[in-house]
């Protein structure tokens, strides 16, 4: 049972892994496009500027916690609030909360997409990544790491 | 169980190789195919201030064949770029429509309004310090 625990964590992380590094690569992939982009968000100049680094940095580092088995539950816990964080903000932009509508071209699906499909996805994620936390917590209850 | 132990670790090398390639092909890729399926015109303004009716006319917006961006600090208007739908005489001398929604915010720290959204879906906006 614990075994099988275990590699459902790891499939995990692989999972995490790879989608933070293609979340990173989309957005270094045309930087100054993704700098714009969070110019069109509803946080002021300052802050857009400094999320446009740290964003695609944070997601790196957690790819990069997910690797190693003592550093892996770290990840995965930071996997779940940057995931709750982004499902945060595209529920508060779908229910018109912010004053001016912020840009839809900053999520995976591209500006094609709505705030509800970008809501969807990110929610779908967060679920997956609650998974994992669920995992890391019992693990580290049994006091086991992989 | 010592190949799954390793997957994380491939995967964050296949994920970083990744990542790698795909900077490598964005000259190539990218950069056609978004001047190529969507044309987009910068307009810069040109208003008297920067009042909240003056940034929001679409008649105080000139037309600049230079399509760069200014570096988006948000006290005062500077460039937009918004594709053809939005632009009168697009191929002759381009001006902008005066249907195109520009609304404008008060930087409450300087008094002046600048660029918050437009109503081109796929349009740009850049402002500008003090």
């Amino acid at each position: 049972m614990e075994m099988k625990q275990s590699v459902y964590q790891i499939l995990l992380s692989v999972v995490f892994i790879l989608f933070w590094l293609y979340s990173a690569g989309f957005k270094l992939y045309d930087f100054g496009a993704f700098k714009q982009e969070m110019h069109r968000q509803v946080f002021p100049a300052e802050l857009s500027n400094l999320l446009s680094f740290t964003v695609p940095a944070s997601e790196i580092i957690i790819a990069a916690l997910l690797v190693n088995a003592v550093t892996r539950g770290i990840g995965m816990i930071l996997s779940f609030l940057l995931m709750l964080a982004f499902t945060t903000y595209t529920g508060l932009a779908l229910l018109g909360v912010y004053s001016t509508t912020p840009c839809n071209c900053i999520g995976l699906l591209g500006e094609k997409a709505s705030w509800g499909d970008n809501f969807m996805l990110n929610l779908v994620i967060t679920l997956i990544a609650t998974a994992g936390l669920i995992l890391t917590f019992k693990d580290w209850k049994g006091g086991k790491r992989v | 169980m010592n190949i799954i132990k390793k997957l994380p670790l491939m995967a964050f090398v296949l994920g970083l190789g990744l990542m790698i390639s795909m900077s490598s092909f964005k000259e190539e890729v990218k950069e056609p195919a978004k001047y190529d399926q969507n044309a987009s015109y910068a307009f810069e303004y040109n208003g008297p201030d920067f009042n909240q009716a003056s940034v929001e006319l679409a008649s105080n917006w000139v037309y600049v064949a230079n399509t760069d961006l200014c570096n988006g600090a948000k006290v005062k208007p500077c460039r937009i770029q918004v594709s053809e739908d939005y632009v009168n005489n697009p191929s002759t001398s381009p001006a902008l429509k005066s249907i195109i929604n520009i609304s404008a915010e008060l930087n409450t720290l300087h008094g002046t309004y600048y660029v918050k959204g437009l109503d081109d879906p796929t349009g740009l906006i850049s402002n500008k310090p003090n």
